[in-house]
């Protein structure tokens, strides 16, 4: 990569995809890949599912993401379970707290099994300390399960919703 | 350029609470009556609370929010230098919401001398008649983890501790309403849009009720809240409130962002709490279980121990309740 071509090159979610079966295939137990701001990092622990690591907008949106957006995204963890259907894709909780699924308890849910969500859709909201927090979707699909109900408490990480998305 | 509509609102606003003649501001601004009746019936249409009092005149009769006055007061480097003053709207965080979705600008003030949909918790609604009440939001785009956010709540509280120290003793019912007497004063609420790792905006809203007298509650919210009318026994100037809650808060958050120094925020927490060394009712979902609040560690979570437990949990969800109170709190 030369330093003066400011342009990147960005892991398409076929790639990775890839990468992740040729990895886990091969004998090594890590991998580790940098590219500009873009990071990879693939690791092996005994009798667990390889875990990935990349900026999450990069792998939804490979052609989207502005490259701006892309660069300033910090890199963050995530694990790719061996679903049954690679294109359900889980939204997980970004913090610990209450999951609402309706801004107030008159109004309809965000979102129900079977709509079609956006990046930009809301999806649910998530309170903790009187902070709350509406949650994006940030991928496009639609959404196949709803995992937690209205009130329930959930933990960082926790499996929000399962969204099949477009392959 | 002010239009003759602004020149009016502006003379009213110098008077108020006093009223001042038509003929009087149709010389002072040199035009004619008809001219300020026409002045007067589109401010009033915009939801300005203005009364005719007879052969006296017209009149804001309530101390009106100024953004020239509370400029005279503010000391802040970024934090209102952007400032937009409306006489009524549905809620001053849902507008703020709007404008930051469409481009956050880091500091900007809303404020509203009365919301017609004030946003609690659980969409609960408040009532803030014209005048009477502060609605007050501000648009921050901090650079700090989500998880970091829910401690801003707190510097706001603790901001308005210290904006009201020298009028009132009020206390922090943990974590987001300021409380004096056992009754609500002020409800904070903080709502942010963000990413895995990154905000893009924080909205914080503050109701703070300032000149709302017993007799304009509703008989239930008599029992819950009041005001610092009530408490002081006399009117105060909302500017000055509102440029001394945003010149201290301003103090903490940008020594929080810079250094993530927390600690004076806690101090006040604890020092100012409603809550530590009560008996408390703790509701989640569908539970509610006796405890005694203990303390506010470090992350700023309520410390309580549970009925029959001799270890301390903490909490960062659900709702607190002080037993035997018949308030609000």
């Amino acid at each position: 990569m030369s330093s003066e071509n400011k342009e990147q090159y960005f892991l398409s979610y076929e790639e990775i995809k890839e990468l992740l079966e040729v990895f886990s295939q091969s004998e090594a137990s890590e991998l580790k890949l940098a590219m500009g701001d873009q990071k990879l990092k693939l690791m092996k622990a005994s009798n667990q599912p390889a875990s990935v690591v990349y900026p999450t907008e990069t792998l939804q949106q490979p052609v989207a993401a502005p490259l701006s957006q892309v660069a300033t995204t910090p890199v963050v963890e995530a694990n790719v379970q061996p679903a049954e259907d690679p294109n359900l894709v889980e939204i997980k909780s970004e913090m610990v707290g209450t999951f609402y699924s309706k801004p107030t308890p008159d109004e309809e849910d965000y979102v129900h099994v079977g709509m079609n969500i956006t990046p930009e859709t809301t999806i649910c909201m998530i309170e903790a300390m009187k902070l709350f927090n509406e949650v994006k979707s940030e991928l496009s699909g639609q959404i196949a399960e709803v995992l937690v109900s209205n009130g329930q408490m959930v933990e960082y990480g926790q499996p929000l919703f399962k969204v099949r998305t477009n392959g | 350029m002010k239009t003759t509509k602004q020149k009016i609102l502006h003379l009213l606003i110098k008077e108020a609470p006093n009223a001042l003649s038509g003929e009087k501001m149709g010389q002072l601004l040199a035009i004619s009556r008809t001219a300020i009746w026409k002045g007067i019936q589109s401010l009033k249409d915009d939801g300005y609370g203005i009364v005719s009092q007879g052969k006296n005149g017209y009149a804001l009769p309530y101390l009106p929010i100024d953004e020239a006055k509370i400029r005279q007061q503010l000391k802040t480097h970024f934090l209102g230098q952007k400032m937009q003053v409306f006489p009524t709207i549905p809620s001053t965080n849902v507008f703020a919401k709007e404008e930051a979705q469409q481009k956050p600008e880091n500091g900007k003030v809303y404020l509203a001398e009365e919301q017609t949909l004030g946003r609690g918790r659980l969409g609960r609604v408040w009532s803030s008649p014209k005048g009477k009440t502060i609605a007050l939001s501000m648009v921050l785009t901090p650079e700090i983890p989500p998880m970091e956010a829910s401690k801003l709540t707190q510097i706001v509280a603790a901001a308005f501790v210290e904006a009201t120290k020298n009028i009132a003793d009020v206390q922090i019912k943990w974590p987001n309403d300021i409380v004096i007497n056992g009754k609500k004063l002020c409800g904070i609420l903080t709502e942010i849009s963000a990413e895995l790792t990154q905000i893009h905006y924080v909205v914080i809203g503050i109701g703070i009720n300032t000149n709302l007298s017993f007799e304009e509650m509703p008989p239930d919210i008599q029992e819950k809240a009041t005001s610092l009318l009530q408490v002081l026994g006399k009117e105060i100037d909302p500017n000055h409130l509102i440029a001394s809650f945003l010149t201290t808060f301003e103090k903490y958050y940008a020594a929080f962002i810079a250094t993530g120094n927390y600690q004076p925020t806690l101090q006040i927490c604890r020092q100012h709490s409603a809550v530590i060394g009560k008996e408390i009712y703790v509701i989640q979902q569908d539970s509610k279980r006796l405890a005694k609040a203990v303390d506010i560690d470090e992350k700023g979570q309520l410390l309580v121990q549970f009925e029959n437990e001799k270890k301390t949990t903490p909490i960062f969800a659900g709702e607190v309740s002080i037993r035997g109170t018949q308030g609000y709190i």
